[in-house]
């Protein structure tokens, strides 16, 4: 009975862990705007929307050109569509799209230590999991099955942490 | 004196010549999972046009500081082009293939 009790409540754990795999678990960054550091703007043409990359600042502090980020790491991009011309996006003075102020998509990675156990290793991103929200902060889809093309189009960047733009951008700030 | 005069009417017709320059359309051929050329050397107004002669979808993407652009999935066969707005140095990449790396030079 003594060995049962701890075996028990271990089982139920790693249960509990496994069940809150995927975006439920991935907290809305609220008030992200203010608090996170926008380190990139990305044009859509296809989608005539522009996109803005967000961290937040405690990874930025202590993460390293090269090495895999810290854990605790919240990654953001926010979609914006953009003004227009008739069809045509409208460009700035260096032929950059103009965002609106609306919010159309706010989709979060976040990197946690154990997150990638509740995965297989054919699908799993390293301890990353994804969740897409509105500007309000609720879930655009709360279905893990959803999210597969997050996890498939990231595999592709494995050797930077499974991150399109942050690994990238930490190397060329040092340079 | 007259040799002299011309001499000058030539220089100013080249620096005239230079200043005015058409944009140019600098075509990027996508074949065997590679950019072709791998290197670019462009102009503020130049437009890079991305043809997909692969068998395999591609997807032009430039994570660089200040002229991020994601061109969305190409399909074999299709065209895509991104104009040059602003100078500095930039990366293309392939959002599909992690390999495929094009460096290009833009100068005002």
């Amino acid at each position: 009975m003594r060995h049962v009790l701890p075996l028990a409540l271990a089982a139920l754990v790693l249960s509990a862990s496994n069940a809150a795999a995927g975006p439920e678990r991935v907290a809305f960054p609220a008030g992200y705007r203010e608090s996170f550091v926008r380190y990139l703007d990305v044009d859509r043409p296809d989608r005539k929307t522009k996109r803005f990359f967000y961290v937040n600042p405690e990874a930025l502090e202590v993460a390293t050109a090269g090495a895999p980020l810290p854990d605790g790491t919240v990654l953001i991009m926010e979609d914006h569509p953009v003004e227009l011309d008739g069809e045509v996006p409208r460009r700035d003075a260096e032929g950059r799209f103009i965002a609106m102020p609306e919010i159309t998509n706010v989709f979060v990675m976040e990197k946690q230590p154990g997150w990638g156990e509740a995965y297989p290793a054919d699908k799993r991103n390293g301890d990353w999991d994804y969740a897409w929200f509105d500007a309000a902060g609720s879930l655009k889809h709360s279905d893990p099955a959803r999210y597969d093309g997050c996890f498939s189009c990231h595999q592709s960047r494995a050797a930077r942490d499974f991150t399109f733009t942050f690994f990238k951008y930490l190397e060329d700030l040092k340079r | 004196m007259g040799i002299m005069r011309s001499g000058l009417c030539l220089v100013v017709l080249l620096a005239a010549w230079a200043s005015g320059a058409e944009a140019a359309d600098i075509t990027v051929r996508m074949a065997a999972a590679d950019y072709a050329p791998a290197r670019i050397e462009a102009r503020v107004g130049d437009r890079l046009v991305f043809v997909n002669d692969d068998t395999l979808d591609h997807n032009v993407f430039v994570p660089t500081v200040g002229h991020g652009v994601d061109l969305g999935k190409q399909t074999p066969g299709s065209r895509a082009e991104l104009p040059l707005g602003k100078a500095g140095a930039l990366e293309v990449e392939c959002v599909i293939h992690p390999d495929m790396h094009l460096a290009v030079q833009v100068a005002e």
